[in-house]
């Protein structure tokens, strides 16, 4: 009996494998036979590409033009690859501590700063001022340049800006007594909050506002106090004292988090992120939501068309410009321990070429990089109208974020998001919050800058 | 005859280490190595946002992790996490194998089913969790309103004081099987002709379990016991997918901890610092274990 | 009389606690299948909760199995999970009965080294692993899972093959020995065959280990052909939306071979010693 379990056990193990030899012999063997076969002179290039941000709208869109990219180049493969967004940043450090980066990835700021200080990836400036692109790109992308240099240099091509915007959940706003349109000439935060208590009804489990309490909420609270103070900056007066010892700071701070202490956001909200606060808003559970344009594809999925609108972003009550941190969603980059460099830089800067940056940005539903991609007709229409025209506001003014600080990654991700938590959850005060935040990034500013 | 006996026994002491080799290989290139590059990162200002600036700081990352604010409560958390989920699975894993170890018809589609939640991947277990102490339609709020124990939707996971309660039932829910098993297939193994013989002397059910199975199946709950315990403190995923360890770090243990802070900030010589400390306690842990247990008694040492 | 009460009531207790048990697990995988065939209005509705989908819907099914690959996921899964699976049993087995049958020196030493090893955590151990499998080419390879996998779930499985060994009789080897059997032919044709149901126990954890790990699979795989299953199902997890529907019908179709799989062992965990024969 037993023998003859191992015996099966056994071929089994043999089959499989002979079978897994097999296959990867097999296309190992077709990938060096096929294209070269008809030039001896062509070389064969393997490139690989990672895509830390995989979603089923813009797979097909680098495959497609992948594929479009290897015909151009006889002999050149590339191999396209990705991996959840959750754990992409782990596995891009593992990747750069070994120095085993794929020829070109994608990724946001952080990984931006995670990898440009230590050589890990490759300057693009030159490549990118070569194409002649690059005078063409838009206000957005010239204002929010600090999300795509380091040290004054290009490290990262961006692909699309988003703005925020407020997303409504439109019969639950006319339910309060508002009509949409009239919201839309006078929106500013005070009628912002009005409307996230108006639409606030426990009772029935709907509550005025998707709260971000989790991974980088502190972003959002840092856009109202910025807009609040009139400071475009986290350290405005280039010392080490941050906004957050603003006489102000404390009013402000009780007021935004007091949204969610006072209950008009879910109690599960303290741990939101991106995606919970989403499907809270797409489920009727919130009446708002603060995000940015991306979210429409999951809104016009999920929701009926004529359950939810986009407002912008809300105004200064005062007329004062409108602060506001915006970014591209993941940027390419070329990783330096590449074999190929320049084929490398040629797959970037063809996959951001203008026509087919647009053309993504339409299956991201982003506004695209360079000017002469945003009269195509489908960025005026729409919601992407709305994105584009607040993007256009003369009256908007590019917010910074912080990141000559080495460890501003860290303090939004994780620090500010555990102190905050401790206040909104009851077992710390309000001052004492911001005065541990005030004093870690006074510390982190000495750290990397000096006094 | 002299001379064969000797060559046997010289056969006989390389034995065990020719058994013990390919486990021992594997094992110590796989972890041995990464755990050789730790101990010198612990010892490294190594943080690889600022990669100009590694250099020998002695025992400056071991002495953070006493003035770390969090890490008493975070430490606190795994206690709780491991006594309360060890404990439940054991209890109720027992409990399992004992009803399995009756007769009843279905048996075999009964067990192949209870025996189910082993073969999930935790994260995937996670995610239903998730799903389920969800605030707004949770099946356990909904469950406990049917029921008439809530008025309303209560947040389970964005609680200080309740937020560990949500993956603790995930994760008990996910070892009981394992418990099961093993003592299953240990109270299986027990002749049948001795509590056979023990039922006719007239011993009660209780008599035979606590006087023959039990000390049976001693050795395989001491051993079991031993290793789930190091193994739920340092397993995180049905954590990390439900809370993230928060608000707060209230549903944070020591190597989730440690896990975002140091993927965060990328401070790898903190980081490892924390993982050898990790290991530390466990070290004293098993200790301490092995000698209240009088495991080498028990007969596995 | 009184003693067919008494064991009536007992087989009444016996099958409330057996129901328990089975409605507690299953509930979970219930709410998992429920899901799948509920569309996505209802898998995120507010307020309102149904066991069963009002409107039953195949979408994810067709959705996860048409435009993923989940077929060669599952293939990647079971290659990677058999062979590691039977080289931990393997070494299970030989270093398990080393530890329990002969006396040598070093012996403790080995049992700390395994016990060591399971208290690694992973932040400590996954870059320096990176690092190792990338200098050895082995990033991006089926085999550094099947190596990851066998190392990590060797120490368990190992000394709980011991704990089984110590419990079969010296006594049955012997007399093989003295029927003319040498000492590894007592051990396969004696002592394995009366372990039998231990050996299924001990296949069942490291398999199920090997199937359900997510984390290492992530990190060492990059191509999309070698993917594993959990890490097939965390593509359903995106940044701005988790595909509930998608993942729980995936979910749903990949527990079908395991649960095959404990139907056609668990025989075997049951089958425990035949007439109990061969004890002392």
């Amino acid at each position: 009996m037993l023998r003859r379990m191992l015996s099966c056990i056994l071929t089994v193990l043999l089959v499989i494998s002979l079978a897994a030899c097999s296959s990867q012999s097999g296309a190992s063997s077709t990938a060096e036979s096929s294209p070269g076969s008809s030039g001896a002179a062509v070389e064969e290039v393997t490139l690989t590409f990672l895509n830390v941000f995989p979603m089923d709208e813009t797979n097909p869109h680098f495959e497609k033009y992948i594929d479009l990219f290897e015909a151009e180049h006889p002999g050149v493969t590339v191999e396209y690859t990705t991996v959840p967004w959750d754990e992409a940043f782990k596995k891009v450090v593992a990747m750069s501590t070994s120095n085993t980066l794929p020829d070109v990835l994608t990724g946001d700021v952080s990984y931006l700063l995670a990898l440009a200080p230590d050589d890990k990836i490759l300057d693009l400036t030159d490549t990118w001022k070569a194409t002649g692109y690059y005078d063409d790109l838009c206000t957005a992308g010239v204002q929010s340049s600090d999300l795509f240099t380091y040290d004054g240099k290009v490290y990262a091509i961006p692909d699309g800006y988003g703005a925020q915007g407020i997303y409504v959940n439109v019969p639950m706003l006319e339910k309060a007594g508002y009509d949409i349109e009239e919201l839309r000439e006078n929106w500013t935060w005070d009628k912002y909050i009005e409307v996230i208590k108006a639409t606030n009804d426990p009772a029935n489990n709907v509550y005025g506002m998707a709260f971000r309490g989790g991974q980088n909420g502190f972003m959002r609270f840092y856009e109202y106090l910025c807009n609040k103070i009139g400071s475009d900056s986290m350290f405005p007066d280039g010392t080490n004292k941050s906004i957050l010892e603003h006489p102000d700071a404390l009013k402000h701070f009780q007021d935004f988090y007091g949204l969610y202490v006072d209950g008009y956001a879910p109690k599960d909200s303290i741990n939101w992120a991106f995606k919970e606060m989403v499907e809270g808003f797409v489920s009727g559970q919130t009446a708002t939501l603060n995000n940015s344009a991306e979210v429409t594809l999951t809104c016009s999925q999920r929701m009926e068309d004529d359950d939810w609108t986009v407002l912008p972003f809300p105004k200064n009550a005062d007329g004062s410009k409108t602060l506001m941190v915006w970014g591209h969603s993941a940027g390419m980059m070329v990783s330096a321990n590449s074999e190929h460099p320049d084929l490398a830089k040629e797959l970037v800067m063809y996959l951001s070429s203008p026509e087919v940056n647009s053309d993504y940005c339409k299956a991201l539903v982003a506004l695209p990089i360079y000017n002469q991609s945003l009269s195509d007709p489908f960025f005026q229409e729409g919601y992407l109208k709305g994105f584009a025209d607040t993007l256009m506001d003369p009256n908007l003014q590019y917010l910074t974020q912080p990141t000559e600080l080495t460890q501003w990654g860290y303090f939004i991700s994780e620090y500010a998001t555990g102190e905050c938590q401790k206040y909104m959850s009851g077992s710390q005060t309000a001052e004492q919050t911001l005065s541990n935040m005030a004093a870690w990034l006074s510390a982190e500013y000495d750290k990397d800058i000096g006094q | 005859m002299k001379k064969i006996k000797k060559a046997k026994r010289w056969d006989r002491k390389w034995e065990p280490y020719l058994l013990l080799s390919p486990a021992l290989l594997i094992v110590l290139v796989v972890m041995g190595y990464p755990l050789l590059y730790s101990v010198r990162l612990s010892f490294l200002n190594y943080n690889l946002m600022r990669p100009k600036d590694i250099y020998f700081t002695g025992f400056s990352n071991y002495i953070r992790i006493f003035q770390d604010p969090e890490i008493p409560k975070v430490m606190w958390n795994s206690v709780k996490w491991v006594v309360i989920v060890v404990a439940a699975q054991f209890l109720l894993g027992l409990m399992l194998a004992l009803l399995l170890n009756s007769k009843f018809r279905l048996k075999g589609l009964y067990q192949s089913v209870v025996f189910l939640p082993w073969a999930v991947s935790s994260y995937l277990i996670g995610l239903i969790f998730k799903f389920i102490f969800n605030e707004r339609n949770g099946l356990f709020n909904f469950v406990l309103q049917k029921l008439g124990f809530i008025d309303g939707p209560i947040s389970w996971l964005g609680d200080t004081g309740r937020s560990m309660i949500g993956p603790m039932i995930g994760m008990i829910w996910y070892g009981i099987p394992f418990f099961g098993i093993m003592i299953l297939a240990a109270l299986q193994s027990i002749s049948t002709d001795v509590i056979e013989s023990a039922r006719i002397d007239g011993a009660s059910a209780t008599g035979i379990f606590f006087r023959i199975m039990l000390p049976y199946i001693k050795p395989t709950i001491l051993t079991t016991l031993l290793l789930r315990v190091i193994w739920v403190f340092n397993s995180s995923d049905m954590l990390y997918v439900m809370t993230d360890g928060g608000p707060a770090y209230s549903s944070s243990t020591l190597p989730l901890y440690v896990f975002n802070q140091a993927f965060a900030s990328l401070d790898f010589g903190y980081g490892s610092a924390v993982g050898i400390f990790i290991m530390l306690l466990l070290t004293i842990y098993a200790l301490i274990y092995l000698k209240v247990t009088k495991y080498h008694e028990a007969g596995d040492f | 009389m009184k003693v067919r009460q008494i064991r009536i009531l007992k087989r009444i207790g016996l099958w409330i606690l057996l129901l328990i048990f089975l409605v507690w697990t299953i509930f979970p995988l219930f709410w998992l299948v429920s899901t799948s065939f509920k569309g996505d209005k209802e898998i995120l509705s507010n307020n309102e909760l149904h066991f069963l989908p009002q409107q039953a819907t195949l979408q994810h099914y067709q959705n996860a199995f048409g435009k993923t690959h989940f077929g060669t996921y599952i293939s990647n899964s079971v290659k990677v999970t058999l062979i590691s699976s039977t080289f931990v049993l393997a070494a299970a087995i030989m270093g398990g009965y080393a530890l329990a049958r002969y006396q040598f020196k070093g012996k403790k030493t080995i049992m700390i080294v395994m016990l060591a090893s399971q208290m690694v955590p992973l932040i400590t151990a996954i870059i320096p692993m990176f690092v190792l499998y990338s200098k050895l080419q082995l990033i991006d390879t089926l085999a550094s899972l099947i190596i990851t996998y066998t190392a990590t779930n060797i120490p368990f499985c190992m000394i709980t093959m011991s704990s089984f060994f110590t419990r079969i009789p010296v006594s049955l080897e012997e007399a093989a020995q003295i029927d003319g059997c040498n000492r590894f032919q007592s051990v396969v044709r004696v002592v394995l065959p009366v372990m039998l149901p231990s050996i299924v126990a001990v296949f069942v954890f490291a398999f199920t280990g090997c199937w359900n790990e997510l984390f290492y699979s992530i990190m060492m795989i990059n191509s999309e052909k070698l993917r594993t299953i959990p890490a097939g199902l965390m593509n359903f997890v995106q940044k701005y939306d988790i595909d509930w529907g998608q993942m729980s019908a995936a979910a749903s179709v990949t527990l079908i071979p395991v649960v095959v799989l404990f139907f056609a062992v668990q025989k075997y965990i049951v089958a425990g010693l035949t007439a109990g024969s061969v004890k002392e």
